[in-house]
């Protein structure tokens, strides 16, 4: 048992009521299954509504699951609630996309970061007061921030106060719900970099969940890519991204625009359509209606995750590569 | 200066607000041409006044205290201080816009169908089944599935993309000359932004219009663009063919935003992030506003804003061509 | 769409359960509350209150009472005044209600009528000297108290001045149905509804002018502007319906409260004896049948037009069709 999160069969499904057409069970997370190792970087991608973000809360344990069991540090934290769930709190936090709505308007930045030392009783005022500040300092910030207010910084500046709130009580594991989306790019390098120094330095476990697909590239070690509530594919990102074996993860990088004129014109799979509705999935392989080599079996039959020689994992019935000699995983 | 052929001449447009502390210049001496069919692309992160110099050619800013000064040429129309009745001939009709967010920019109220049919007969003396026709050639131009059912739809019943065409549709009702595209795909996923740019693409050849559009992705802009200006604080900072700026970028900003922007292919590298943040507009150094955060500073870009240098290749820097060699090949290993 | 209605009904009909116990319980149940002694009047012997409380079923337990009630209520109809003794009192409720009905329906059309009108022309001209006569102007409608403008109407058209040209088609005071004669309906209610209207005109007229400075930061508005609209065109096509659905949730909630009897003031001092009036006189004799009938007919309105704002709200903003 060397990893330290291991998602097996995750599952969260919502009831919607859908006005004059009754009740309907949307499938946000289907049956997915991941590990983290202890400082290891999981990439998590895939478009909106994919329910990446209801996978990572559902691993956070903001939202209750459905079904399947997550297992964190040895602990099976499914069912956990309320006090219980308080000590594994310290060990998984999470820094979220908006860093204008996630940091309480009328605290200071000071109080903001201090709190989840207060809250698990970490140390007296004065050792608190050392590490609110020396946190500061390891995430690009002066000290003059500590008696300011959220407002009063920019949007980079307020993502670096929430990681330093997430750093505080030293976890093994964050879950970054899109951290760097609503930035601007030469603010969003600098968090890229800030991130990856954080987990080379502290040998921080990242679960980190983007539609760039370039930003999960430069801070993931391994990438699961996400259709419709399942992973279709997860492997090292040199393998997935290199040379994706399911169609979806090819296109998806294919349409990733590049800042090269002399590269846009080259061969592409370009997908048509949206993806479907969670509410009402394809049958078979979700991703069959928009997929060029789907047959007969992708419509039918729903493709379970094998391993590919290479160590990466895909969920298709043809993957591309052809490579040879897989395995039931 | 200014092109024979263009479609749209700026010159010197500024941007201003009146504020209680003073006038805010958001815009600053921004001068570009655009020839017929071109899509000429504007880059540049939130505050460079990207968006503010496209509401502005259509005098769309919609703040009592702007002052736009400066010269708007389309055609042999000044834009710059024109009635009202004169851009309402214009909105919509010869220029058309494409917004960031379709769930946004459409009204919620409306079908699609009766909001592109409004802007038909707005411009254009046809009768109502006449209109109706051309609404469903739109929709069907721009790829929107089975138009006869898809018209009568709202647009939250559509899906991000599909928003996305019919805005675009709308825009094209007029055949407008000119079209201006506000971060077009900016809220929409990637693979739903590929569809979208392609359809830009075939667009300015099917409807014959050129295209300004606005994006803070240079992957973007290195798609579809022929031409890109890069903004930087209210300013042009570097403009060239697309080709010519991606191969040899010659402002240190540009630099720094190819070198912020991960890439997915080739080794992994860290990224060259630019230090520090943009400077507020009402706080700009003298000099050069990227002086502050600049690797390649020196005394003489605190003094004045550097001009743009003329040319095909135009950059507002004050490095010399021969050191900007040896510059670019110290960034390229940082 | 015939699941909703049912799913509506149920809960209207929980909702007047609801009201009727807790009614009931107020006036029979809480200490001190005693029913009968108020019945026999006052100074009554204790043999007159024990036969007033056989009489009337007041010895027999609470829910069984509230049964009896309920049923001389609803179903046979004959639950009769504590007052004036054998008078039934759903046949009052039913005399007064097409009165206040006319008085306040009336009231409303003209209401939204013109605070639609004040409320576009105060958002079209913002800032301007027009919004702000406009805006006060609506503030001394809202300041106004009704019965102060009701009788000052009186003192104008009845008295001082019904024999000048100007008012001398004004009616004596009082109700005139509408099958009997529609102008006179028309003429005894035209300056009731405008007197009741007054104070909705300039509440209304602000909420929508705050509505629509708000919708006209939309997004959308600054599409319609790009298409080439001219400003009127996108105030009253594209702004205007959004910015209604404050006003839809308002009007459910007046138009329900006055209904049921919150057009009181302007039923008294005009002299139109509709629910308002009766639940006063009610009131006044604390007539608890009376009480129990009014109050559960207002309920039933107020229900109603909940259910009503809804269908509005249908009608206005396509996203609701789909959401309820």
């Amino acid at each position: 048992m060397s990893n330290l999160l291991e998602v097996r069969d995750l599952t969260k499904h919502y009831t919607s009521r859908h006005g004059f057409a009754g009740k309907r069970v949307v499938r946000a997370v289907n049956g997915v299954s991941l590990d983290i190792a202890p400082g290891e970087a999981l990439g998590l991608v895939g478009e909106s509504g994919c329910g990446k973000s209801t996978l990572g809360r559902c691993i956070a344990r903001l939202y209750t699951v459905t079904g399947g069991s997550v297992t964190f540090d040895g602990v099976d934290i499914t069912r956990l609630g309320g006090r219980a769930l308080r000590p594994i709190r310290a060990g998984l936090q999470m820094i979220f996309q908006d860093p204008y709505a996630s940091l309480n308007p009328r605290r200071r930045v000071g109080e903001i970061i201090a709190e989840p030392l207060h809250v698990h009783h970490r140390g007296n005022q004065a050792s608190m007061t050392a590490r609110v500040a020396s946190l500061l300092s390891d995430v690009g910030l002066g000290p003059d921030a500590l008696s300011r207010f959220p407002h009063e910084f920019s949007g980079g500046q307020r993502q670096r106060i929430g990681i330093a709130r997430a750093l505080a009580l030293d976890p093994k594991l964050i879950i970054a719900d899109e951290p760097v989306s609503a930035l601007d790019v030469s603010v969003q390098a600098q968090i890229v970099n800030l991130l990856a120094d954080l987990q080379r330095d502290r040998g921080l476990a990242y679960l980190f969940i983007a539609h760039d697909l370039g930003v999960v590239r430069q801070i993931a070690d391994r990438v699961a890519v996400m259709y419709l509530g399942g992973i279709v594919e997860i492997g090292p990102v040199a393998s997935v991204f290199g040379n994706p074996a399911h169609p979806y993860t090819r296109a998806l990088l294919d349409a990733v625009p590049v800042a090269d004129p002399a590269l846009t014109h080259r061969d592409r799979i370009r997908l048509a359509g949206d993806p479907p509705n969670p509410a009402n999935p394809p049958s078979g392989c979700a991703f069959h209606p928009r997929c060029a080599a789907a047959s007969d079996i992708c419509r039918a039959v729903k493709p379970v995750r094998r391993v590919l020689d290479d160590g990466r994992e895909v969920a298709c019935h043809h993957p591309l590569a052809a490579q040879v000699d897989t395995q039931q995983a | 200066m200014s092109d024979p052929q263009a479609l749209l001449s700026v010159r010197d447009l500024s941007v201003s607000f009146r504020t209680r502390g003073g006038v805010i210049r958001a815009v600053d001496s921004v001068s570009f041409d655009v020839l017929p069919q071109q899509i000429f692309g504007i880059v540049g992160e939130s505050g460079s006044g990207k968006s503010l110099t496209i509401l502005s050619i259509l005098n769309l800013i919609g703040d009592p205290n702007v002052i736009i000064a400066g010269s708007i040429r389309f055609g042999d129309q000044e834009l710059v201080g024109a009635p009202a009745s004169v851009m309402r001939g214009v909105r919509g009709n010869k220029i058309a816009m494409i917004f960031q967010d379709p769930m946004t920019a459409l009204t919620p109220v409306h079908t699609i169908g009766a909001q592109i049919i409004e802007q038909i007969r707005q411009h254009r003396p046809v009768s109502a089944s006449v209109a109706h026709q051309r609404m469903l050639d739109l929709l069907d131009a721009v790829g929107i599935p089975d138009p006869r059912q898809t018209f009568r739809r709202y647009p939250h019943e559509l899906s991000g993309g599909q928003r996305q065409r019919a805005v675009i549709a709308m825009a094209l009702s007029c055949d407008p000359a000119l079209l201006l595209a506000d971060e077009p795909t900016t809220a929409l996923d990637v693979t739903v932004q590929a569809q979208i740019l392609d359809l830009i693409r075939a667009l300015r050849v099917k409807f014959g219009s050129s295209i300004i559009l606005i994006t803070h992705n240079l992957g973007v802009v290195a798609e579809v663009a022929d031409r890109v200006a890069v903004m930087y604080s209210g300013r042009i900072i570097e403009q060239a063919n697309t080709a010519d700026l991606f191969a040899d970028p010659l402002h240190p900003y540009s630099w720094g935003l190819l070198g912020s922007m991960p890439v997915l292919d080739g080794p992994r590298q860290r990224l060259a992030a630019i230090p520090g943040l943009p400077p507020a507009l009402d706080n700009r150094p003298p000099g050069c506003a990227f002086a502050p955060r600049c690797r390649f500073v020196r005394a003489g870009c605190e003094i004045a804003p550097p001009p743009l240098r003329a040319g095909p290749h135009n950059v507002a820097c004050i490095i010399d061509d021969h050191e900007r060699a040896s510059l670019r090949s110290e960034r390229l290993t940082p | 769409m015939l699941s909703a209605i049912i799913r509506r009904l149920i809960h209207m009909i929980a909702v007047l359960f609801g009201i009727s116990v807790l009614v009931f319980l107020i006036f029979f149940a809480t200490p001190g509350a005693n029913p009968a002694a108020r019945i026999a009047g006052r100074n009554a012997s204790p043999q007159t209150i024990a036969r007033v409380e056989r009489q009337f079923g007041l010895n027999k337990p609470l829910p069984v009472q509230y049964g009896l009630m309920m049923k001389k209520l609803f179903i046979t109809q004959n639950l009769t005044s504590f007052v004036n003794l054998g008078e039934k009192v759903v046949p009052q409720v039913f005399r007064a209600a097409p009165i206040t009905l006319s008085l306040v329906t009336g009231a409303a059309v003209i209401w939204i009528g013109f605070s639609v009108v004040i409320g576009l022309l105060a958002a079209a001209f913002r800032d301007t000297v027009i919004d702000r006569l406009l805006m006060i102007l609506s503030l001394i409608g809202i300041s106004m108290p009704v019965f102060w403008v009701a009788t000052m109407a009186n003192l104008i058209t009845q008295g001082r001045f019904h024999h000048t040209w100007l008012f001398s088609w004004v009616p004596p005071l009082g109700y005139v149905p509408f099958s009997t004669s529609p102008l006179g309906w028309f003429k005894a209610l035209i300056i009731p509804w405008f007197t009741l209207a007054i104070l909705y005109i300039g509440l209304y007229a602000r909420v929508l002018r705050a509505a629509l400075i708000e919708t006209m930061q939309e997004d959308y508005i600054r599409t319609a502007r790009a298409k080439g609209l001219s400003e009127r065109q996108v105030l009253i096509h594209h702004a205007l319906r959004s910015a209604m659905i404050g006003i839809v949730t308002l009007f459910g909630l007046d138009f329900g409260a006055l209904v049921g009897g919150g057009a009181l003031l302007t039923e008294v001092v005009f002299g139109l004896q509709g629910i308002g009036y009766l639940t006063y006189q009610a009131l006044e004799t604390l007539d608890l049948p009376m009480i129990l009938a009014t109050v559960i007919y207002a309920s039933v309105f107020v229900v109603m037009s909940n259910a009503l704002v809804d269908i509005l709200y249908a009608v206005i903003d396509p996203r609701a069709r789909q959401a309820r």
